[in-house]
C-alpha cells in the first residue's frame, strides 16, 4: 500500500474509541440519578471540562470561496450529518469535526446536531452498519481545522471564537452561543 | 514532497506559526528576506499537509460481531424435533467485515461479508424421507499432526458495490445490494436494529434481501425536513448467479424524514419481478445423439407494496412496518408440495405482513422494548403460515459500540403441520461493532 493509501480501522471516526469521554458522562449520569432518588444528597459538580461545554463560544467557519453567509441550525445539522452534501454552488462541502473529547465538540455537536456524545457516536454507527455514510473527517485541534478551512474549497468547520480574527482567511457563518446556533 | 499525520501537520503548523509572527515583528532585511522564502515553502507544506487532512480515508475495514446464548423451544413435538436444537446453546452469530474504498471524492467501493461457520450442521429435508446434514469436516492434511479435523466455514457476500455520487439528487450504485425496503432490510445490523428476531416478511422472503443490479438514489434537503427516493432495476429474484428471464425486477422507495428532537420518518417501498425456475437435462434421443434440454418449471410474477413508519422523541423509539405481496403464477407453473397431499401445489395468493416496536431507553444504558408481529401468507407452505409473534426484550449498552441484547418472543401460528403450533424464543447476542 502506497503512503497515500492509509488504512483506516474500525470507527475511529465515528468517535466510539471515545470510551472516557462516555465512562465520564455515565458516572455523571449515575450521579444524578442518584441524586434524584436521594433528594440531591449525594450530586456532585462534575469535575471534567466536558460540562463546561455550554460556556464554550465557537465560531462556525467555511472556506470563503463556498460563499456562504451564514448557516442555520438544521442546514448545519444537514452537512455535519452528511445528509446535505453539495452546497448550491455545486461545490462539495467537507465538514470538518473535532475529536469527541474535546469541549468544543461537545457543545457543536448539542447546540447543532441536537445529540449527545453518546448519541452522536450511536448515531454514525448506526450509517456506517446501514452503508449509508461515514462520519465527518475528524482534525486533531482547532487551531489545524481553521488552517484546513482556509486551504480546503468546500470546508466547514468550527473553532472558538478566539481562533477567528479580524482578516482571517476563513469566513464566520454562525456561532455558537449558550447552546444555540445563532446566525453572524 | 508527501506528508501525512497529525504531529508533522502541527509542527509544521507551530514552525510556521512561529516564523510568521518573526517575519511581521523583524525589519526588511537578507534574513527576513530568506525568512519568508522558507515560510512560503513551509506553507506550500503545511498547505498539502492539511489539503490531505481534509480528503477521506482511501481504504477502511469496519464491521460487527456478535455471539449468544439462546433456547428454542415448541410446544409442538413435532415441531420441535424441526428446530435446529431445542437444547441451550451458546451462539457464534455475526462475524461482518465492510470493505471500503474511496479512491475518489466522488467514487466509492463497499464490499460487506459474513464470516460465517455455516453451512456446517445445516439439517435438510428434501420433501419426505430422513433428513440431510451437512457436515463441512474434514481433515486438515496441512497440520504437523496430519490426522485432526477442521470445520469448513463460509463467506456470505452481504453486499458489495459500486458507487458514484454526482450530487444530492443523483447517486448511481451498481452491483448487489440490500433492497431498499422498509427499515428492517435497511438497517440490516445487530448494532443497529432494536430487536434480535428478524420479521417474518424477511425471514421467508417476501422480498428478496438482497437484488444484482442498479440503484438510484438521491435526496431533497430541506432542513429539518428531507426526501430521498430510491429506485432500482435488477435481476430480481433468482436462484442462480444470473437472470433467467429478460424482465427486470423493478423498485422503488421514498421517504419523507424529519430531523431533530422529534424524528420522524415514513417511507413506502415497492417491487415487482418475475421468477423463473429452471430444469436442464441431459438426454440420448432414440437416434442415439445427445441433447441438452431445459424446462420452466415455475414461474410467476410478484408484486409487492409496503409502507413504514419511524418515530424518535426523547428516550422512545416506534418502528412499525406493513405489506402486501401479490403472486400470480403462469398456467401449469407451479412448485409442488409432496407434504400436502390435498394440496399439491403451491397457489396463487395474497399475502400480509406486519410488526411493530415500541422502545424507550433511559439512564442511556437501557432499553427495553415490545415487538408484535402478525402474519397471514395464504400459501401453505412455509414454517410459519400464518399466525402472531409477542416479544419483549431489552439492550444493554455498555458503550455507544457494545450491547447486550436479549429478547424473548411467544409465537403461535399455523403451518403444513396439522395443529397449531406454539414456540417460545429467548434468545441473547453481546454485541460489538468495530
Amino acid at each position: 500500500m502506497s503512503d497515500n493509501q492509509p488504512l483506516k480501522f474500525g470507527f475511529a471516526d465515528a468517535d466510539s474509541s471515545d470510551v472516557g469521554l462516555m465512562v465520564a458522562l455515565r458516572r455523571r449520569r449515575f450521579i444524578k440519578a442518584g441524586s434524584a432518588l436521594l433528594g440531591g444528597a449525594l450530586w456532585q459538580a462534575p469535575s471534567s471540562a466536558l460540562f463546561a461545554s455550554d460556556e464554550v463560544e465557537l465560531a462556525v467557519i467555511t472556506h470563503p470561496d463556498l460563499g456562504i453567509q451564514s448557516l442555520d441550525q438544521s442546514t448545519l445539522a444537514a452537512i455535519f450529518l452528511r445528509d446535505l452534501r453539495v452546497w448550491q454552488n455545486k461545490v462539495t462541502l467537507r465538514p470538518l469535526n473535532l475529536p469527541p473529547r474535546s469541549v468544543e465538540r461537545v457543545a457543536f455537536d448539542r447546540a447543532a446536531l441536537s445529540l449527545d456524545p453518546d448519541r452522536s457516536a450511536q448515531f454514525w454507527i448506526d450509517k456506517m452498519i446501514r452503508g449509508e455514510a461515514t462520519p465527518p473527517r475528524q482534525i486533531t485541534n482547532a487551531t489545524l481545522l481553521r488552517r484546513v478551512v482556509e486551504v480546503v474549497p468546500g470546508a466547514v468547520g468550527y473553532v472558538p471564537v478566539k481562533l477567528v480574527q479580524p482578516g482571517a482567511k476563513v469566513k464566520t457563518v454562525a456561532f455558537i452561543r449558550a447552546g444555540k446556533v445563532v446566525k453572524p | 514532497m508527501k506528508t501525512r499525520g497529525n504531529p508533522l501537520a502541527m509542527a509544521l503548523a507551530s514552525i510556521l506559526s512561529a516564523g510568521s509572527a518573526a517575519a511581521q515583528s523583524a525589519e526588511p532585511s537578507n534574513t527576513a528576506a530568506n525568512t519568508a522564502e522558507e515560510n512560503a515553502e513551509l506553507e506550500a507544506i503545511v498547505g498539502e499537509t492539511v489539503a490531505e487532512e481534509a480528503e477521506p480515508s482511501r481504504f477502511s475495514v469496519y464491521g460487527f460481531m456478535d455471539v449468544g446464548l439462546q433456547r428454542i423451544s415448541s410446544i409442538t413435538p413435532s415441531l420441535g424435533v424441526a428446530l435446529p436444537s431445542e437444547e441451550t446453546s451458546f451462539i457464534s452469530g455475526n462475524n461482518n467485515l465492510y470493505l471500503e474504498v474511496r479512491p475518489d471524492a466522488n467514487w466509492r467501493g463497499l464490499i460487506e461479508t459474513r464470516l460465517s461457520l455455516l453451512p456446517h450442521g445445516d439439517y435438510k429435508f428434501q420433501g419426505l424421507g430422513v433428513s440431510e446434514r451437512t457436515d463441512t469436516r474434514i481433515i486438515d492434511a496441512t497440520s504437523p499432526s496430519g490426522r485432526n479435523n477442521v470445520e469448513l466455514g463460509g463467506i456470505v457476500v452481504e453486499r458489495a458495490f459500486l458507487e458514484w455520487m454526482y450530487n444530492d439528487y443523483l447517486n448511481v450504485r451498481a452491483g448487489r445490494f440490500f433492497t431498499p425496503w422498509g427499515i428492517w432490510n435497511v438497517d440490516h445490523g445487530t448494532p443497529t436494529l432494536i430487536a434480535l428476531m428478524m420479521p417474518s416478511f424477511l425471514v421467508q422472503e417476501a422480498i428478496p434481501q438482497r437484488q444484482t443490479g442498479v440503484q438510484l438514489f438521491g435526496r431533497h434537503n430541506a432542513p429539518p425536513w428531507q426526501l430521498t427516493y430510491d429506485l432500482t432495476i435488477s435481476n430480481g429474484r433468482t436462484d442462480t448467479l444470473f437472470d433467467t428471464t429478460d424482465g427486470k425486477a423493478i423498485g422503488s422507495r421514498i421517504v419523507l424524514r424529519r430531523q431533530g428532537e422529534l424524528g420522524i420518518a415514513a417511507g413506502t417501498s415497492m417491487y415487482h419481478g418475475d421468477y423463473q425456475d429452471e430444469r436442464k437435462t441431459l438426454s440420448i434421443t432414440p437416434n442415439q445423439d445427445v441433447q441438452l434440454s431445459k424446462e420452466t418449471i415455475v414461474a410467476y410474477d410478484e408484486s409487492s407494496v409496503g409502507a413504514d413508519l419511524s418515530l424518535d422523541y426523547r428516550g422512545w423509539r416506534l418502528r412499525a412496518e406493513a405489506m402486501v405481496r401479490k403472486v400470480e403464477h403462469d398456467t401449469g407453473k407451479r412448485r409442488a408440495l409432496t407434504y400436502r397431499p390435498n394440496q399439491p401445489q403451491v397457489p396463487d395468493r395474497i399475502e400480509y405482513y406486519g410488526y411493530a416496536i415500541l422502545a424507550y431507553r433511559f439512564m442511556n444504558y437501557f432499553e427495553p422494548y415490545t415487538f408484535y408481529e402478525r402474519l397471514e401468507t395464504n400459501k401453505r407452505a412455509d414454517v410459519v403460515e400464518a399466525g402472531y409473534s409477542l416479544s419483549g426484550g431489552v439492550n444493554i449498552y455498555f458503550t455507544p459500540a457494545v450491547q447486550l441484547k436479549m429478547q424473548y418472543a411467544h409465537s403461535s401460528f399455523e403451518n403444513f403441520l396439522p395443529d397449531r403450533n406454539t414456540t417460545n424464543f429467548w434468545v441473547s447476542r453481546l454485541v460489538m461493532a468495530f
